[in-house]
């Protein structure tokens, strides 16, 4: 596996895990505020608690909503390559199917922190806060089973992936599968941690009433 | 335990825990955990993760977040606010004129986005106001923007048509192409409800008084204000249809073309732009889960031979074709009046799609049926004008909320819904022609 490695790659992975880091010392903290906060949160309500876990969810936010302008760039670079040039690229198209699994797969754990993932809350609503709690509780062990289920189904597929280093079987030919396979496994443990948290934040948290409209 | 049991468990299991407040999508990936371990054991579990691989490489997705930051970044631009003035200029000395008005707008801001939401806040911000002021008919004023505000799902681009494409594996360009007539159908028979109720009864929409006659050089000059829109719409729709872009570059292009907008009309800020990608990432990892649980729920009842079962058993009634339509028809409805859109195309299509397309093609419609080949189109059609009025339908229409949210506090919810009846009307009304006449949707569709 190690002879498909070439410089060009090191050079690449060790760039953007750099880029990352500085972004993570630099702009991430000026971002998080923004990020942290979420629809149901009223003017003067202070929010929920930023634990550890959540800081680490809104770090991977801050990069992850600059891929979708990313995206817009590269398409569009493109198009104009495409018909302006007359000269189409190989990597856009394939990258921007990459970039896409990436944001589709974090962005469900954003989703999480944020409480903002598809609910349906008629008897919610109308149920005490005792009883909420239980349901509370039921919903996360369904969330972990479901993460539990997925990694240990795919957990055997994903390693092989990985270490063979699957390519895509294109022209361009990135790594998608190796990355993608793994990636799925990740996501969902991340999942799993997130939703902990969530249950152990919102323990304590007063009975509030939701709105449709949050789902805007 | 047979299938037929565990079909009818996953039904129970679905509300049982909707009701407890799972969210949607990994609700029903647990149910495909539940069902994949029934089956397979602990080996079934890979369906579910290779189900997600698929979709998480799936670039006609890629669509959704890009229409959604392109509405994000619409929503926070005054261009809506210059469109609304300029039609104004033309129509406010007609019968009705701002509902007509309202109505035209929406029809083109559809046109440039694919979801409902931020349309009705923008209608009801913009239009709700003035029409009180002049003292329109308040059920007017709220049916009319909140009808015409979902157009957006409806007419191209559509993220319903997108993600129904994506699941049923339905060419999307196709479902754009089919869903132009019912679209402006819809559009027009609310343009032609208010013209005509309006003027059965002048009361319910007063002309304004004392206002001065708009010359002729204002009305040309105000055109200005609709070039932006016409501009988005044209490079948008004209490089899907045209045939220059896929549906995913032309969002691209249509969120470079807006940013391009936004900043030429001084609009641009640092604020705007984070606030509107914030927003676009947590709405797609909102839509985009609950299309992986339901991915998962799919692939372990497919595999488990689910829906081949339910779909022996419709059959097995010999019920005549139009008669499951019908049906699925009022599964529908029952079901957009309860949940969202998202989970009714990725729980029930798996599942109706094949049932359709395994009945007669010549027993659909009135007349003379419909190409085998425009099926999974037509019912993606029917599928999209359903939603239309799942929107409006209570106790959870979205509209309504939506429209709350930014109305004035003595308008309340029950006044709202009341608005929506003669637009639901209209909706049912299109709904059944285009069950009538499944030919409309095929007219610009290859043979």
């Amino acid at each position: 596996m190690e002879d498909k490695f070439t410089t060009a790659t090191y050079m690449w992975v060790g760039g953007l895990t750099l880029g990352a880091l500085l972004w993570f010392v630099f702009i991430s903290p000026k971002l998080v505020p923004m990020l942290a906060r979420t629809i149901h949160q009223k003017d003067g309500d202070e929010g929920y608690r930023v634990t550890f876990i959540d800081r680490c969810t809104l770090y991977m936010a801050s990069i992850l909503m600059f891929v979708v302008a990313f995206i817009v760039g590269i398409m569009f670079y493109e198009v104009v390559l495409r018909y302006v040039f007359g000269k189409p690229t190989l990597w856009v198209e394939e990258l921007s199917r990459w970039l896409g699994g990436v944001i589709f797969l974090l962005a469900g754990i954003y989703a999480m922190q944020q409480r903002s993932h598809i609910r349906v809350v008629i008897v919610y609503d109308m149920v005490s806060r005792p009883v909420q709690r239980i349901c509370d509780a039921f919903s996360a062990l369904c969330i972990l089973i479901f993460c539990y289920a997925v990694i240990v189904g795919y957990a055997k597929n994903a390693w092989t992936k990985l270490v063979t280093w699957e390519l895509y079987g294109s022209a361009w030919n990135p790594p998608i599968p190796a990355i993608m396979k793994p990636l799925i496994l990740v996501a969902c443990a991340w999942l799993a941690v997130q939703t902990i948290n969530n249950l152990i934040v919102d323990w304590n948290r007063p009975k509030e009433t939701h709105d449709p409209t949050d789902d805007l | 335990m047979g299938i037929a049991e565990v079909s009818l468990l996953l039904l129970v299991g679905i509300v049982v825990l909707l009701a407890v407040g799972v969210p949607l999508g990994l609700a029903s990936g647990f149910l495909g955990v539940c069902v994949a371990y029934w089956k397979f054991g602990e080996r079934g579990f890979f369906i579910l993760g290779q189900r997600m691989y698929d979709i998480t490489i799936e670039h006609a997705l890629l669509a959704v977040p890009l229409f959604i930051f392109m509405a994000m970044l619409l929503e926070r631009s005054n261009i809506a606010n210059d469109m609304y003035s300029a039609l104004n200029v033309w129509l406010s000395k007609t019968r009705g004129g701002i509902a007509i008005v309202t109505a035209i707008m929406a029809i083109i801001m559809a046109a440039m986005s694919g979801i409902i939401g931020g349309e009705v806040v923008l209608l009801g911000l913009i239009a709700l106001p003035q029409m009180l002021r002049l003292g329109y008919d308040q059920n007017l004023a709220i049916g009319t923007i909140c009808a015409s505000g979902s157009l957006g799902t409806m007419i191209p681009p559509s993220i319903v048509l997108i993600i129904y494409g994506v699941v049923t594996e339905t060419s999307i360009h196709a479902l754009f192409k089919a869903a132009i007539i019912p679209g402006l159908m819809l559009g027009g028979f609310y343009i032609i409800y208010i013209m005509v109720r309006t003027r059965l009864n002048p009361a319910l929409a007063p002309l304004p008084q004392h206002e001065r006659e708009v010359e002729f050089m204002d009305k040309i000059r105000a055109l200005k204000g609709l070039l932006p829109p016409v501009m988005l719409v044209t490079a948008i729709l004209g490089s899907i249809y045209g045939g220059i872009t896929g549906i995913t570059e032309a969002a691209a292009i249509g969120c470079v073309g807006t940013l391009l907008l936004i900043w030429a009309r001084g609009e641009f800020s640092v604020q705007l732009f984070l606030e509107s990608l914030q927003r676009t990432l947590r709405s797609t990892g909102t839509i985009i889960w609950v299309t992986f649980g339901a991915t998962t729920l799919a692939g372990a009842y497919s595999v488990a031979g689910g829906p081949t079962f339910v779909a022996n058993s419709i059959l097995g009634l010999e019920l005549p074709a139009m008669g499951v339509i019908l049906m699925m028809m009022a599964i529908f409805l029952f079901m957009g009046a309860l949940m969202d859109w998202v989970g009714i195309v990725l729980l029930a299509m798996p599942v109706f799609l094949p049932i359709v397309a395994k009945m007669a093609p010549a027993e659909m419609g009135l007349l003379g049926g419909i190409d085998p080949r425009h099926i999974p189109v037509w019912f993606g059609i029917l599928f999209c004008v359903n939603m239309q009025v799942s929107f409006l339908s209570p106790p959870f229409g979205p509209a309504a909320f939506y429209l709350k949210s930014v109305a004035p506090p003595h308008i309340q919810l029950t006044d709202i819904f009341k608005g929506f009846l003669p637009f639901i009307c209209i909706q049912l009304l299109v709904l059944a022609i285009m069950l009538m006449f499944p030919e409309i949707t095929s007219v610009f569709l290859p043979d």
